[in-house]
């Protein structure tokens, strides 16, 4: 092994252009980005910056126009088999004809036999605090009890990597922070490396060891901070902390300059 | 084109959160106004055997007819020829199904396959089935072959073009979670776009089984295929008023039987649907 760790997955140099009316609409430029194994990155913009773009182009679903992405030495041409999304929107994402314990299966080899399987995606819905609700339809839970289905679901396929992509713009506040906890507890018990996709400042700091502001059009990172915090978080303690304020603060005025920039050149 | 756009809706599926609160009931207790309704129709026909404005050669009283269809019921030869109808109508749609499912999905994978057929099935699908009678009765006689001649074609369409546009309709936020989860070709196929896809084939279903049992029974009715539509067919040459009469309630019960069971297997193959969560 020669790489380093902060080598696990990377973006070099990735830019993408979508099409549009027969002329390129380049979203992305020049994205350079490193997540160790086992770190938290959380990657803030506003809406429209190519924060999703980045991230199915990092999850393989998306074939950047230029450079390229490395998951533990190999380059990413589709997605990888150690790595797992979740995405904002899981009414759509779950399958309705399928229990949530089929819902949460779905992803499992038929090579493991029905018992594993079984029982690790009961063991999943546990670990998400859904003991008991298999049976059930996703549509017969609420709006974050389906987010955990998906987590779970994603936590099933027993993934080194966890890509989210605004996982909990849809829930309600309270569900919200219940949410942001729980993926906390996750990785501090897995040691999962995860990379979270958000508009939302304040969710990048609390969950993060990093944060990378993607911003410009086309975008790159243009910040990348160190979030000086414990990894025990806590909603009202952490999010009174001094340290977790400068951050908040920092990449708040990063994003503000950015738009305000924006603003001046169209 | 438009008569496309015209069947699309039936099974379009809603998605989101609001799907899930549909009223549980539109009206209370339909069944009273529906019962008002038969019993209005029942009077009118009443009412008009009595006024004398329709010769009896044309209309049969009710009481008759009713009396004569509850004496038809008893005989072998009514379901005998129940049986045959609905043996010809089953192989139909069985055939039919066969047939238009896997071409349905092959149509939808592939855009390619969909737009280069497109004209074809729009042409194909506007022949009325109606025109294929004399052809069958010229090749096969009164047969059961005539009857699947006419039956099969026309029960194709619905289901074709429903599985088409059901697999066509695939959730791409589906399909990118089962390639994230690395599900290959047969695996999303099978477990993510052909399970998404029912709910336009058991619409297909319903229109094809509908018009199936439509079909047969004009066929027998015409060239005297044996089933119900044979028994039609003969009384209307003979000069029956009341067994024409009496025949058709039949044939109209026979349909409505097979609209009913058709919906009934429809809800229970779609449970998961939002237009049928909201009835359970």
């Amino acid at each position: 092994m020669t790489m380093t760790d902060s080598e696990f997955l990377q973006a070099i140099g990735l830019s993408h252009s979508y099409v549009v009316d027969r002329a390129a609409r380049p979203v992305l430029h020049g994205v350079d980005l490193q997540v160790r194994a086992g770190e938290a990155v959380c990657v803030v913009g506003h809406s429209g910056t190519g924060k999703s773009t980045l991230l199915r182009c990092l999850a393989g679903l998306l074939r950047p126009t230029g450079g390229e992405v490395r998951l533990d030495g190999r380059r990413v041409m589709e997605p990888p088999p150690d790595l797992a999304v979740v995405f904002q929107d899981y009414s759509r994402s779950l399958m309705p004809w399928m229990s949530i314990l089929d819902n949460v299966m779905l992803p499992l080899r038929r090579g493991l036999g029905s018992q594993e399987r079984r029982s690790r995606a009961q063991q999943a819905l546990a670990d998400v605090g859904l003991d008991g609700t298999g049976s059930l339809y996703p549509w017969q839970v609420s709006g974050g009890m389906q987010q955990r289905v998906a987590i779970a679901r994603a936590l099933a396929y027993r993934p080194g990597v966890l890509l989210m992509d605004e996982p909990f713009a849809s829930v309600d506040a309270q569900t919200r922070a219940d949410l942001e906890d729980m993926v906390l507890t996750i990785r501090r018990d897995t040691g999962i490396t995860l990379v979270v996709v958000t508009h939302d400042i304040d969710e990048a700091v609390y969950l993060a060891d990093r944060v990378v502001v993607l911003a410009g059009t086309p975008a790159s990172i243009t910040a990348d901070l160190r979030v000086d915090l414990p990894p025990e978080r806590d909603q009202l303690t952490t999010k009174a902390d001094p340290r977790f304020l400068a951050v908040r603060a920092e990449v708040f005025n990063m994003i503000r300059t950015e738009l305000a920039r924006a603003g001046r050149a169209t | 084109m438009t008569q496309i756009a015209h069947e699309r809706p039936l099974a379009a599926p809603l998605r989101g959160p609001a799907a899930a609160h549909t009223p549980r009931s539109a009206g209370r207790r339909p069944w009273v106004a529906q019962a008002a309704v038969l019993l209005g129709a029942l009077a009118a026909w009443e009412l008009l055997d009595r006024s004398g404005i329709v010769s009896d050669d044309a209309l049969a009283p009710p009481a008759a007819t009713f009396a004569r269809l509850g004496e038809l019921l008893v005989t072998a030869e009514v379901w005998t020829a129940v049986g045959q109808t609905l043996t010809g109508w089953g192989i139909g749609i069985a055939i039919a199904i066969a047939l238009a499912v896997p071409l349905g999905i092959g149509l939808g994978l592939s855009n390619f396959a969909y737009r280069s057929t497109r004209l074809v099935v729009d042409f194909l699908r506007t022949i009325p089935a109606l025109g294929l009678i004399p052809l069958a009765a010229l090749v096969f006689g009164a047969s059961r072959s005539a009857v699947l001649v006419v039956v099969v074609p026309a029960c194709v369409w619905p289901l074709l073009l429903q599985t088409a546009y059901g697999v066509r309709d695939a959730d791409p936020l589906a399909l990118e979670t089962a390639r994230s989860f690395r599900l290959g070709t047969w695996g999303t196929l099978r477990r993510v776009v052909l399970p998404g896809a029912l709910p336009f084939v058991a619409t297909g279903l319903r229109l094809s089984a509908i018009l199936g049992m439509l079909l047969a029974m004009s066929i027998e009715m015409l060239i005297l295929v044996p089933g119900v539509g044979a028994l039609l067919g003969t009384a209307q040459r003979n000069g029956d008023t009341v067994d024409v009469y009496a025949l058709t309630l039949l044939a109209a019960f026979l349909g409505l039987a097979v609209a009913l069971a058709v919906s009934r297997l429809e809800r229970r193959m779609i449970r998961w649907h939002p237009s049928v969560r909201s009835r359970r």
